[in-house]
């Protein structure tokens, strides 16, 4: 990695735009460095090799200071690095191609799991608490809810999965020495429960049912505002004009989904048999639950493009033209800093569809000097894309993990397609337990589904313009 | 693939629009940070101010750009700055240029924007290559095997930038401006065509060997090699526009 680094001139970080902890000894800085850069290109097996050794060698007050200077940086803990590298290695089943963890390591992640866990809760338990009540009935008010609510949902969604994976750890702990384990680390070990997990997946159903009830309530409020501002133009009725179609065909799509899941499983046909009933999807919401509910809101949809006319298709067109300008300037692939997408779009164009979002878009800083350039490649992108040559040197892993990858959070935030994906659609039931779908045929107003994930978007320091092969550095 | 699809949705609103419709959607986006757009990125390389530097509106002016033309217009400049580095298209920024709001009508929407947005790209690349003192040093030093790609690249990029400058708004800059332009693109010119002079011999020694190992006869003698290699015309043709590149260090 170091000789890349050299080779490209690149030497990231180190130059002093405020990467340096001068508190951290010299051996650990370098470490620092290593992990950094590791995680700023998102190769796992580099992560792994460089943030293994500091979980697994490094005294607790070391590690305390060590997560402390990667915060600094915007850069999740080792345990948080070690726990979606690991799962991604796992998912692209290349977990071979790095040392197994140690059981101190071991007992860092399932920290890091059980840290991660409570944070979610708390914050979601918040949102829960709040329910679709909001502080004004307004457009941009409902905006800002769903997008919280969306970025959290993802966020809990990749805890639990990572809950999950901490029950395989703990498994793979041999009795004797977790009966020896005191303290925090026995604390490590008993706050990650299968109790927990459950809790976790609770948590994210209720979440996912309280964006479906916030569209619900917006729909109607969209249909009034068109009914109240007919004849006018007004931003809420600009907004409006789109919203409505976006919720409605969102609402479709997951009671669809939720009713194929719940549909009972084909078995041999007896004479005396009753024909199955087809079930109702179980929503914990009642509002969910009703009947009609499918055909209430194709109803209420045909009632709101009567009412926008015209202005439904052409909102359509500048929201999902922003939102895929969004996705352009923030958005980030799997490989080589976030710059470009997976190798294997290639052989999967379905893959072109998806890019990892910060979980709060960040607001463009003026760039008065080069330290204010972070992240990075918002500024410009063809100030930075030149500058790989290829796709070696980062080896991301399989076809099916660059997918599940993207799901388990690992490149923080959210996800949206405007092409069905059956096999997502799938995976994701699989693992979610609950139906659910990315398929969104129409992308949200403004970042309405962004999400965030607990590791969030790793510092990104790449060569570009002004840090390319030669000393390039601004005169004024 | 995003500008791509962002630009064709937008384009057809800009298209479809009334007036007043096209005001609340630029007011959407001015309301919103996160489509700010900063200008004059350029002005942090510069060695000194000069007839192409981009002037503020005002002493107190952030270079900060708030609204659906600039939008549009970075969009625009993202996607041609792709096609130039990653594809064999001969004008990319003309691709992407500003349609005409109809066909009869001369007016493009955010067209001031997106030429402000191409000068400003052309002046960085331009500015941070002029920084780059290993680039002018190629002709003693050679050119280091992992700068022939990436290297090639950034020049092609930035020519295109300076072409694009040139041709897109005939009559925006004025002949002093269009000058300095000029001289620019020589400067850059003679670099790339020393890149691509290294590429080629590069590349002719790279085919020669993958041809010798498939032909199962190894790797022959080095004088016999070398009478074999750089079996492209491209290198001869180069050095008849340029006889100086034969002492370039292609290493």
């Amino acid at each position: 990695m170091l000789r890349w680094i050299l080779a490209t001139g690149c030497v990231v970080g180190l130059s002093g735009d405020g990467f340096s902890q001068p508190s951290l000894p010299k051996k650990q800085q370098a470490q620092l460095a290593e992990i950094i850069h590791a995680a700023s290109l998102g190769d796992p097996a580099s992560i792994v090799q460089t943030a293994a050794p500091v979980a697994t060698k490094s005294s607790d007050a070391d590690f305390k200071a060590m997560n402390e200077a990667l915060a600094a940086e915007h850069v999740p803990s080792v345990g948080e690095l070690l726990v979606f590298s690991r799962m991604r290695l796992d998912d692209a089943k290349l977990s071979k191609s790095v040392p197994k963890p140690s059981v101190p390591e071991r007992l860092r992640m399932l920290a890091a799991i059980s840290d991660m866990g409570d944070e979610a809760l708390t914050t979601s338990c918040e949102m829960l608490a709040e329910d679709v009540t909001l502080p004004e009935e307004t457009m941009p008010a409902y905006e800002k809810r769903l997008r919280l609510i969306n970025g959290q949902h993802r966020s809990l969604y990749a805890v639990w999965l990572a809950a999950q994976y901490g029950q395989t750890l703990i498994k793979k702990i041999p009795p004797r020495s977790r009966e020896k384990l005191e303290g925090a680390d026995a604390a490590a070990v008993e706050r990650n429960t299968p109790e927990r997990v459950a809790e976790l997946e609770k948590a994210t159903r209720d979440l996912f049912e309280l964006q479906l009830a916030l569209r619900l309530a917006r729909l109607d409020y969209g249909i009034e505002v068109l009914q109240q501002t007919m004849g006018k133009l007004t931003k809420e009725r600009f907004f409006a004009a789109y919203t409505t179609g976006l919720d409605g065909r969102f609402l479709q799509e997951v009671l669809i989904a939720a009713k194929a899941a719940a549909k009972p499983k084909k078995k041999a046909i007896k004479p005396d048999d009753k024909p199955d009933e087809p079930e109702q999807p179980q929503f914990t919401r009642e509002e969910l639950n009703d009947p009609e509910l499918e055909t209430s809101i194709a109803e209420r949809m045909k009632l709101a493009e009567e009412l926008a006319g015209d202005l439904a298709e052409k909102t359509r067109h500048f929201s999902e033209g922003l939102e895929w300008w969004l996705r352009g300037r923030f958005g980030s692939g799997p490989e080589l800093a976030g710059l470009v997408k997976s190798e294997e779009t290639l052989n999967d164009p379905e893959l072109l569809h998806y890019v990892a979002m910060p979980a709060e878009l960040p607001t463009p800083l003026a760039p008065t000097g080069l330290s204010h350039m972070r992240p990075t490649h918002i500024d410009r992108r063809h100030h930075y894309i030149w500058n790989w040559e290829d796709r070696r040197l980062v080896k991301g892993g399989g076809h099916q993990s660059s997918k599940e990858l993207i799901l388990i959070g690992w490149l923080a935030g959210h996800i949206t397609t405007n092409r069905p994906c059956a096999s997502l659609v799938r995976w994701r039931r699989r693992h979610a337990g609950h139906s659910q779908t990315f398929k969104t045929r129409n992308l949200p107003l403004s970042p309405s589904s962004p999400s965030g994930s607990p590791v969030g978007l790793p510092s990104r320091r790449i060569c570009g313009i002004y840090e390319g092969a030669g000393t390039s550095r601004p005169v004024r | 693939m995003e500008y791509t699809k962002a630009l064709e949705h937008l384009d057809r609103f800009v298209d479809d629009a009334s007036l007043r419709e096209l005001e609340f959607a630029d007011e959407i986006v001015r309301d919103n940070d996160h489509f700010i757009i900063y200008t004059n990125l350029s002005r942090r390389l510069e060695q000194q101010p000069n007839i192409l530097s981009e002037r503020g509106k005002n002493e107190r002016d952030d270079f900060a750009r708030h609204g659906l033309p600039w939008v549009l217009g970075l969009a625009r400049i993202e996607l041609g700055a792709m096609l130039a580095g990653f594809t064999s298209a001969a004008e990319p920024f003309q691709l992407v240029v500003p349609p005409k709001k109809s066909p009869r009508s001369p007016e493009r929407y955010g067209a001031e924007e997106y030429f402000e947005l191409l000068l400003d790209g052309m002046r960085t690349h331009y500015w941070s290559l002029k920084n780059d003192p290993e680039v002018w040093n190629y002709r003693k030093s050679g050119v280091p095997v992992e700068h022939l790609v990436t290297y090639t690249r950034r020049l092609t990029v930035a020519r295109q930038f300076l072409v694009a400058a040139e041709t897109t708004a005939p009559g925006v800059l004025n002949p002093a401006q269009t000058r300095l332009l000029g001289e620019w693109g020589q400067e850059l010119a003679a670099v790339h065509r020393m890149l691509i002079y290294c590429l080629a011999k590069k590349q002719g020694q790279e085919r020669f060997a993958v041809e010798q190992l498939k032909a199962g006869g190894g790797w022959k003698s080095r004088p016999e090699v070398s009478r074999q290699l750089n079996t492209s015309p491209l290198p001869d043709v180069l050095e008849l526009i340029d006889p100086t590149l034969k002492f370039c260090q292609c290493r």
